[in-house]
């Protein structure tokens, strides 16, 4: 399986053991193996859940998986709501201000 | 083109846009699901677009199940958030985040509303509901923090001016009651006419607690206090008064224990908390919420058209079977329905009755939808009877899915009743005089209920001792009674002394006086009396005989288990909507399966809903108005007091009081039959 190496290296840091990453898919039974020389990174999903991973093979799975070392917070979601709230009041305006000229008249 | 089919196609299409928006030149593809492409998936998500997928994997041979993801940030709205494999079914996450929800869907709900068509008169509503009620609403954000923070990534519980996410809730909430303003000066009177279509667009907010029509019925109880405090003599009546001394007690008796309440199929109608704030928001709400319904009745009187009525419930009745049937066969419409109507629960995923609920998304319970199958029917009959409305061939066609809707709900007590009235209706109108004078003389009456008497003696006789204990045998089995290692033998400690019908003794035993709910001890104490009149059954046992025949023994019992109010909770309840404590407050002992240990036992009463609500006081309070209706209108020519009847006998055997539709129809049923033949009927 392909994976975005600046996407992981952003997470997990640059890959120092020389293993390849293997070719895990969604085998359930896969057993990661400890790297002692890895400091444990801990990674957040996209539903806030967290995960402390112990290889740099294993953070690479999960990242690929769509996990991040960074809370994926969701400040920015709010502004862009906020922004699409803003549009909505314009467009109410806009129409009660069609409305009452269509009633004046 | 009919501005109405543009309205409708602009909602479809607002509904359905954000998941078709996305970038083409990414050069992320979306793949044909299988086993080796979930892990494309996961390392894509949030980039790939619903109907991306959707097109890619529509011819293919597939099981799978869209499932929403509430929690899911705004950049993955509309996107595959994740794929799982379970067995052979694949489940695709798709982002729905749940305050874009509630912009997406108002929007939605407002084009709807639009369809209503406007009267000739025109309100003027004031400003003041539109500034305050979302800070009212703010309530429930903050007192139901544990719901809203399960379900929303961007939920911010922080009392500050950075809390964006509170700022987006009150401009959101302004707006839509902006919009009501605006929209209900030239509709509000037509509203009544359209009503049953809340049946068909439950209208919950997908990954909220709240209701489109909870929150729209609340702004028109506040229109209704401000018009109401311009007239000094009308503001406030007696039920108000004493609403206002039951939310001091509520307030004030707050459980320390925080229990929470997934809300499950009563999402947008039930207080999933417990902290006083949240309780506050509720009574406010639910307060203004029922004052509102009235509001629209009390001036829709000169406007209400039987004839629209009905085909509101035809076009709500038969939709509900057509999108339930589509929504079972396909997973994407299934999913779809969820977002358009507001479902609170997703719909049905095959359809066959071992699902359960055939209608499920459509109505929490089969019972509540079999009710209102069934509320169509007896409408339907009065409507030709009563209002000299005229028989199309045009309406088979909506009668013929509604007829089968309520075949597919099982509810068995519901097309009982709608047989007996049935019966009724023919004898009162249809009859030959000579055989129906026979019949309605005194001499035959009294004959019938002698005969009567003596046939239900005699097939209690033998009965009797079984049939009168069965209600508190079921609630003893279901107490946490004694502390064997062996749930099994814990069973067999209970058997024995129920049969030994010894329940003073098995209360003394291994503290199982202090492991017994409230309720069951009263119960047992009103059971063990000494004071023992021939021939007059106790009323336990009245209620268990009762029980056993309409199937109610197994989950009356778990609710006298369950409820465990202290005296003053038991006088007062513990709060409009609030039956946390009920569900958690007291350990059972539940002979089910495991997995469904965790299930939703509702008390299977809507009398019993109402006891752990409003208390013993508020029940025989609300039962004054009802039975004062029932009474005054018995004895006239008028039969839309049947529709009160039918629902109040079916209601006493279902929970359909917690679900708001159901809810309002039987304010509807109660406001016709008081009004009865006084109104002014233009069918």
């Amino acid at each position: 399986m392909d994976i975005d190496i600046n996407l992981v290296e952003k997470s997990c840091g640059s890959n120092n053991t020389g293993v390849p990453f293997p070719d895990i898919g969604s085998d359930p039974n896969y057993i990661f193996q400890n790297d002692p020389l890895f400091s444990v990174v801990t990674l957040y999903d996209i539903e806030g859940n967290v995960i402390n991973v112990n290889s740099w093979v294993e953070c690479a799975h999960y990242v690929n998986g769509g996990w991040s070392s960074t809370v994926q917070s969701g400040f920015v979601g709010t502004i862009v709501l906020l922004q699409l709230t803003a549009v909505l009041y314009l467009g109410y305006g806009f129409f009660r201000y069609l409305n009452q000229k269509r009633n004046n008249e | 083109m009919n501005k109405n089919f543009i309205l409708l196609i602009l909602a479809l299409m607002i509904t359905i846009s954000p998941f078709i928006i996305h970038d083409s030149n990414d050069g992320i593809n979306s793949l044909v699901l299988s086993d080796s492409t979930i892990g494309n998936y996961l390392s894509t998500t949030c980039k790939i677009s619903l109907s991306e997928f959707y097109l890619k994997n529509r011819s293919e041979d597939l099981d799978i199940y869209y499932n929403n993801n509430n929690y899911a940030d705004v950049n993955c709205f509309g996107k595959i958030a994740g794929v799982d494999k379970v067995g052979q079914k694949y489940y695709v996450s798709v982002g729905t985040n749940s305050s874009a929800n509630l912009i997406l869907q108002s929007t939605v709900w407002i084009l709807i509303m639009l369809l209503i068509p406007k009267s000739k008169n025109y309100m003027k509503f004031s400003i003041i509901p539109v500034v305050v009620l979302p800070l009212v609403i703010m309530l429930q954000f903050i007192g139901e923090n544990r719901f809203y923070s399960s379900n929303n990534i961007l939920f911010d519980n922080a009392l500050s001016p950075n809390n964006y996410y509170f700022l987006l809730v009150l401009l959101n909430m302004g707006l839509l009651f902006a919009v009501f303003n605006e929209l209900l000066s030239t509709r509000f009177k037509e509203l009544i006419n359209y009503f049953p279509l809340i049946f068909l667009f439950p209208a919950t907010y997908t990954g909220n607690n709240l209701n489109i029509y909870f929150i729209l019925g609340a702004f028109l109880g506040a229109h209704q206090l401000i018009a109401s405090t311009r007239d000094s003599r009308k503001t406030f009546s007696f039920f108000d008064y004493s609403y206002f001394v039951f939310s001091i007690f509520w307030i004030s008796n707050t459980s320390s224990d925080n229990y929470y309440f997934d809300t499950d199929k009563l999402r947008g109608f039930i207080n999933s908390s417990t902290t006083s704030t949240s309780k506050l928001y509720w009574i406010v709400m639910f307060y203004l919420f029922v004052k509102g319904v009235f509001y629209v009745f009390q001036l829709s009187k000169e406007s209400i058209n039987f004839s629209k009525i009905k085909n509101s419930f035809f076009i709500s009745g038969s939709l509900i079977v057509v999108f339930g049937y589509l929504g079972a066969n396909s997973p994407i419409i299934n999913f779809f329905n969820m977002l358009f109507f507001g479902q609170n629960k997703r719909g049905m995923k095959v359809f066959s009755s071992i699902e359960g609920n055939t209608w499920r998304g459509f109505s929490p319970s089969a019972e509540s939808v079999g009710e209102f199958f069934g509320f169509i029917i007896i409408f339907y009959l009065l409507y030709l009877i009563e209002k000299k409305g005229t028989f199309k061939i045009t309406d088979l066609f909506f009668l013929l899915p509604i007829v089968y809707g309520l075949y597919r709900s099982n509810n068995f007590a519901v097309i009982v009743s709608i047989s007996s009235l049935f019966v009724y209706i023919f004898y009162k109108y249809y009859l030959k005089k000579p055989l129906k004078n026979l019949l309605s003389s005194k001499y035959i009456s009294i004959t019938v209920i002698v005969l009567l008497l003596i046939a239900g003696f005699l097939f209690l006789k033998n009965d009797y001792p079984y049939l009168s204990t069965e209600l508190l045998y079921e609630a003893t089995l279901h107490q946490d009674f004694f502390s064997f290692e062996s749930d099994f033998k814990n069973y067999l400690s209970v058997e024995q002394k129920m049969i030994e019908r010894d329940l003073i003794t098995l209360l003394t035993l291994d503290n199982n006086f202090e492991k017994a709910s409230s309720a069951y001890l009263m119960l047992v104490s009103i059971f063990t009396q000494s004071i023992n009149i021939p021939f007059i059954p106790n009323v336990v046992a009245l209620v268990s005989i009762v029980a056993f025949y309409i199937n109610r023994t197994e989950m009356w019992g778990i609710f006298i288990a369950k409820y465990n109010p202290n005296l003053l909770e038991g006088i007062f309840g513990y709060g409009p909507f609030s039956m946390n404590e009920y569900l958690f407050g007291h350990k059972v002992r539940l002979d089910v399966p495991t997995y469904e240990l965790e299930g939703l036992f509702l008390p299977h009463s809507s009398l019993f809903d109402i006891l752990i609500f409003f208390g013993l006081a508020g029940t025989i309070l609300f039962s004054f108005p009802v039975i004062g209706v029932l009474k005054n209108t018995f004895f006239d020519n008028s039969n839309t007091k049947y529709l009160l009847i039918f629902l109040i006998i079916n209601m006493l055997k279902s929970d359909s009081i917690l679900y708001l539709n159901s809810f309002v129809l039987l304010l509807f049923a109660y406001s016709i039959t008081k009004e009865g033949s006084s109104l002014e009927l233009s069918s």
